[in-house]
């Protein structure tokens, strides 16, 4: 037995995510089912078998039970051995075990047979007693190759399952909208010219982009922030775009006072913004204006980002980045949160935002 | 050296102005704040140098220098554009990243003034006038180049795209052979086939066959068919 447990675990964890608690279970599982069907079995014999019963019968319904259960332990130890193999690399050695177990089966039975008669060359019943085992060990072994298959099936779903968790984690970490580093080193160049020019000024802006910065590696580790925070950042960053467009971009806050304690996800209005400046007002010679509104509305915060501008065609950034936001707003809020992008006749694209309020109090992280 | 300096942001084209300042040979010409503006002032300045900014609102400064008819020397500023910045490696064009250091100013500024004393003791090509277009910008895909045209060797139609050989480069174009044939000179430039329009500098040797047509071979060794009607043509341009 012991060399079997050892033999046993190897195997069972050889294919990478079955925990060694569902190995255990299953090693139990096999135990109690091999004596059950196989005590069974010897008491069905016993109960049916023509002639008088006794303790002849009993011990020859043992010894051939007895044998089946120790030949198919020994199937078992193989299978084991061979985890990695498929059931067809394995053929071999069922075909083996078919003939070889009745065979050890039905030579036991006449040995007990000769052994309590006392006369050697009695016992008829071999070939049908072969055929008989040949199929009750075909049965053993469909039952337990089913039982296998489907085991190392739930394993692989369980695995896949879990992957399908770890790429979401990651899908979600590449999502999260980081900071342009285009735009940082375009600040940083701006504000070295900027420090000659106006000093109170740059001083002002280099500790915005410090909190900018902040903020954008915290909004690593957080789901969701407070909109106040995520104005804040929004503010920061504005301030600093401001440097690179001067008067050809005009800002203009409407945030209503219950809209601020709504949490949405960090850096979201950011890329709404980045969106509307890059696309839009960058292309008007003449610049525009950026309106930033939140309100709530029938359980729902709604956040309209809105540029001067046409609607930017099919430009592969705009459309990765708008996608990333919505894949995020989807991940956090599932699919009540939307994400529309569109343009008025008044030649100004509107970003809406919908975000739906938490219910209950246990939402949010 | 006539400097022009092309950039969306006002900051970034007074910190260039502002890092130029102490070299007394360069002589910033103008400033332009977006591509739109800068063909024009390329145009009108006619400068040795553009310090340019890939990156810009509308057209790009590749596409930009695409509209050029004569592309001078250009170093490309950028803050941080990957895309860009594999494109120069690639095609060893000059660059600079923002903020931009003095001491990489200047050995940019070095390698240009070394270029433009090359280009100034190289003949412009066997009898081009001084108007002629010297270079062009071409791009195919992420590699870009800036070609002489006297180094085209080979022009090959392939549908709407046109195959420019030249050194051990063959980047196909986006533009009609026969768009690209009005910006040849044509003393320089021969039109062998309805397909193929070949540099008469690079001819390496003329080959007649037998129903009259020429052969004509490159230096690269390769080998041009050039129609009958434009045989007649050739015979009299190199007075076989």
């Amino acid at each position: 037995m012991a060399m079997a447990d050892k033999v046993k675990i190897k195997p069972m964890t050889a294919p990478g995510a079955t925990a060694p608690t569902t190995a255990a279970n299953d090693g139990q599982a096999y135990y109690v089912a091999q004596l059950l069907g196989w005590g069974l079995y010897a008491a069905f014999i016993y109960l049916i078998s023509p002639g008088p019963k006794g303790p002849e019968l009993a011990a020859n319904a043992l010894v051939w039970c007895g044998c089946g259960l120790f030949g198919t332990h020994v199937l078992r130890i193989y299978v084991d051995r061979h985890a990695t193999h498929s059931v067809a690399q394995l053929t071999a050695g069922f075909a083996a075990a078919i003939v070889l177990i009745p065979a050890a089966m039905v030579s036991a039975q006449a040995l007990t047979l000769g052994i309590l008669n006392k006369q050697q060359g009695h016992y008829s019943g071999v070939v049908p007693h072969f055929f008989q085992a040949v199929l009750i060990i075909s049965l053993w072994c469909a039952l337990y190759f089913s039982a296998r298959e489907s085991r190392k099936r739930r394993a692989a779903e369980m695995e896949a399952l879990r992957l399908a968790l770890l790429a979401q984690v990651a899908q979600f970490r590449t999502l999260r909208s980081q900071l342009n580093p285009h735009f940082l080193f375009n600040c940083l160049n701006n504000l070295r010219e900027l420090v000659d020019e106006d000093q109170e000024r740059a001083k002002q802006l280099i500790t915005r982009l410090s909190d900018l910065l902040r903020y954008t590696l915290r909004a690593d580790r957080v789901e969701t922030v407070p909109l106040k925070e995520e104005l804040a950042a929004l503010e920061d960053y504005l301030a600093l775009e401001k440097i690179r467009f001067e008067e050809r971009l005009r800002l203009r806050y409407e945030v209503t006072p219950e809209a601020l304690a709504v949490r949405v996800p960090p850096m979201l209005l950011q890329t709404l913004a980045e969106n509307g400046l890059k696309h839009g007002i960058a292309k008007l010679p003449a610049g525009g204006e950026l309106s930033i509104a939140a309100v709530v509305s029938d359980g729902n915060l709604r956040i309209e980002v809105t540029n001067s501008g046409k609607m930017a065609h099919t430009s592969g950034s705009t459309v990765i980045g708008l996608e990333n936001a919505r894949e995020r707003l989807k991940l956090v809020y599932g699919e009540q949160a939307c994400l529309t992008l569109d343009v008025d006749s008044g030649e100004r694209v509107h970003a809406v935002v919908t975000i739906p309020l938490p219910t209950e109090r246990a939402t949010g992280t | 050296m006539r400097t022009l300096i092309i950039d969306d942001e006002r900051l970034a084209r007074t910190a260039l102005r502002r890092l130029l300042r102490p070299y007394k040979d360069i002589e910033v010409a103008g400033e332009a704040a977006n591509s739109e503006e800068g063909l024009r002032a390329i145009n009108r300045f006619k400068p040795d140098l553009v310090l340019m900014d890939v990156e810009m609102p509308g057209r790009n400064g590749f596409e930009l220098l695409e509209q050029l008819e004569d592309v001078p020397l250009v170093i490309f500023t950028t803050a941080f554009d990957t895309y860009a910045v594999k494109a120069f490696e690639e095609s060893a064009l000059d660059y600079l990243m923002k903020p931009i250091s003095s001491e990489r100013l200047e050995a940019a500024l070095d390698r240009a003034r070394k270029a433009l004393a090359a280009a100034a003791a190289r003949p412009a090509g066997a009898g081009a006038s001084g108007s002629a277009p010297r270079q062009i910008f071409v791009r195919d895909g992420k590699r870009c180049w800036i070609v002489r045209l006297a180094d085209i060797r080979l022009l090959e139609s392939e549908g709407n795209y046109t195959r420019l050989h030249f050194g051990e480069d063959a980047p196909l174009v986006f533009r009609s052979l026969s768009a690209l044939e009005q910006r040849l000179t044509p003393d320089l430039f021969f039109r062998s086939n309805r397909s193929q329009v070949i540099n008469l500098q690079w001819i390496e040797s003329v080959h007649n066959e037998i129903d009259g047509r020429l052969v004509v071979k490159l230096t690269k060794g390769e080998l041009i068919e050039v129609s009958r009607r434009q045989s007649q043509r050739l015979r009299q341009l190199l007075s076989l």
